[in-house]
């Protein structure tokens, strides 16, 4: 699925471009937003150089696969373009909504859990694969509503598609938390019910507490419940890439390499133990 | 149990909440709407924000605010590509009430985005000097030079080049904004984006060579404003940057 290495990464942000290039930190792998280096020009030049020392993994926000209309040909064809260009070690994209009508919400929303959507939205995931001819991580999300149409949770939803489009999981730990906290989520049933085997990659990041919501900022260290989760993944899954993330007020290079050094001897525990 | 709603419709009704003005009373959790109302006008803002830096530092944080917020409110995102959104930043501007003792403003805001766009546009092919030697053996007298995806002309009638390069140059304050209006090179080489000040022989050259006329006639143009048009010290700047098409 993916030939990432089982070491935490961490979330590469333009703050942090010229310094990782030209210091290049011992860090297992790198992870850029897709969409940041669409079309052409010095920043694909940039990442080019970037994948030839680290492994690195696209993850893209904008393709909306969550969205009850197909994927923007435009947008899978520069996604397409890049795949070739950078030869990535993994690829991935979200379970979210973000466009309907011809219009655009750049966000990752999220979209009802029903049957129909199910047949929608594993229509947009094959496309998705056909158009850069290898399979894709789809990440859960961090949702702040439940629609009430709901027909089954996130997690029956992701295993479904797992089943129909051969699809793999990168399982966002600190969303599974928020979504714990704002919508009553039950953790235990997603872990039981997302294929292990499916999960390729992990995510770790901070949120913020907004008007009585935790809200997935991207913002903050990874906080202490989310470590304590992620234990607990890990321990029942294996080990796992991981990923450091950070997207708003980042932080010094050398707090994003702490932050992933703290998951890298969680991830030597359990490989010593496990 | 009612037939779930169709999910394009929920999706278009859930969107319209974001983006709409004023939150519709609506299915949603009034607390939940608000984070995705929220995270939708600040990422447009920050997109906004990247494209425009010089009409941002021109205007201030505060106005750059309002202004990107009134731009929002009207201006629907087209792409899950937030670098393309703003295209109609410029032409917004024209008709803004509360930027109209900046008549330079629009222009300044159209220049960004034209390097916005160049900074990011897909590499392309481009002549090199052994290419151009071919064409001219093969084409003679008709040989033409249009420009690559990394160049593009550009005229004002405000002096919005020198405000561009005052701002990178951190020198802004001593620009006359009431000078003559411009007309430019704007030009990506080895990925930087940079523009260029041209004289009127300049400005003549390019033009013709970017409509395709051949190499002769825009140097004739070139020299109808100057007898000593430096066509060799333009050939080289252009083909070394690679801004001459294939």
């Amino acid at each position: 699925m993916n030939t990432l290495p089982l070491t935490c990464g961490i979330g590469l942000r333009a703050p942090h471009y010229r310094e990782v290039l030209s210091t290049r930190p011992a860090t297992g792998w790198l992870e850029v937003h897709s969409e940041n280096f669409f079309e052409g020009g010095q920043p694909v030049a940039m990442l080019q150089r970037l994948a030839e020392i680290y492994p690195l993994s696209l993850h893209g926000v904008g393709l909306g696969l969550g969205s009850a209309e197909r994927p923007d040909p435009q947008h899978l064809a520069a996604w397409r373009r890049l795949v070739e260009e950078v030869r990535p070690a993994a690829v991935s994209e979200h379970l979210a909504f973000n466009h309907v009508g011809g219009r655009y919400a750049n966000d990752l929303l999220p979209l009802p859990y029903t049957r129909h959507m199910l047949d929608l939205v594993s229509a947009n995931v094959r496309e998705a694969q056909d158009a850069i001819g290898r399979p894709l991580m789809l990440e859960n999300l961090s949702s702040y509503l439940a629609f009430p149409d709901s027909e089954m949770d996130e997690a029956t939803f992701l295993a479904e598609l797992v089943q129909r489009t051969g699809c793999g999981l990168l399982l966002d730990v600190n969303n599974l938390y928020v979504n714990q906290q704002n919508l009553g989520t039950d953790v235990e049933a997603a872990l039981a019910t997302l294929p292990a085997d499916a999960i390729g990659e992990i995510h770790l990041a901070g949120f913020t507490e907004r008007n009585g919501l935790l809200v997935d900022t991207h913002s903050r260290p990874v906080h202490a419940p989310v470590w304590a989760l992620y234990r607990k993944v890990l321990a029942r899954i294996g080990p796992r890439p991981t990923l450091i993330e950070w997207d708003l007020d980042i932080p010094p290079l050398d707090t994003l390499l702490a932050e992933a050094d703290k998951a890298n001897r969680l991830l030597d525990e359990v490989r010593d133990h496990g | 149990m009612a037939e779930p709603k169709d999910p394009a419709a929920l999706q278009a009704d859930f969107l319209a909440a974001i983006t709409a003005a004023t939150p519709a009373a609506v299915d949603f959790s009034p607390a939940a709407l608000a984070v995705y109302r929220n995270n939708y006008r600040v990422g447009l803002e920050g997109a906004l924000a990247l494209a425009y830096p010089v009409v941002a530092a021109i205007v201030g944080a505060d106005f750059f605010h309002g202004l990107a917020q009134a731009y929002i409110a009207r201006t629907p995102s087209h792409s899950g590509n937030l670098h393309l959104y703003g295209e109609s930043f410029g032409a917004f501007l024209d008709g803004f009430g509360p930027a109209a003792s900046l008549p330079y403003l629009p222009d300044t805001a159209r220049l960004e985005w034209c390097l916005h766009r160049l900074y990011y546009h897909a590499d392309v092919p481009v002549l090199d000097a052994a290419a151009l030697g071919e064409r001219a053996n093969r084409q003679g007298e008709a040989l033409t030079l249009p420009l690559s995806a990394n160049a593009r002309c550009f005229a004002s009638s405000h002096p919005v080049g020198t405000i561009w390069l005052a701002h990178r140059a951190g020198t802004e304050e001593q620009v006359d904004l009431d000078a003559p209006g411009e007309r430019l090179l704007l030009y990506r080489t080895a990925g930087e984006v940079d523009l260029r000040r041209l004289d009127a022989a300049g400005a003549a050259w390019l033009s013709a060579l970017a409509e395709g006329a051949t190499l002769e006639s825009a140097t004739d143009a070139a020299l109808v404003h100057d007898a000593g048009f430096d066509l060799q010290g333009w050939l080289a700047f252009m083909l070394t940057g690679g801004l001459f098409a294939a």
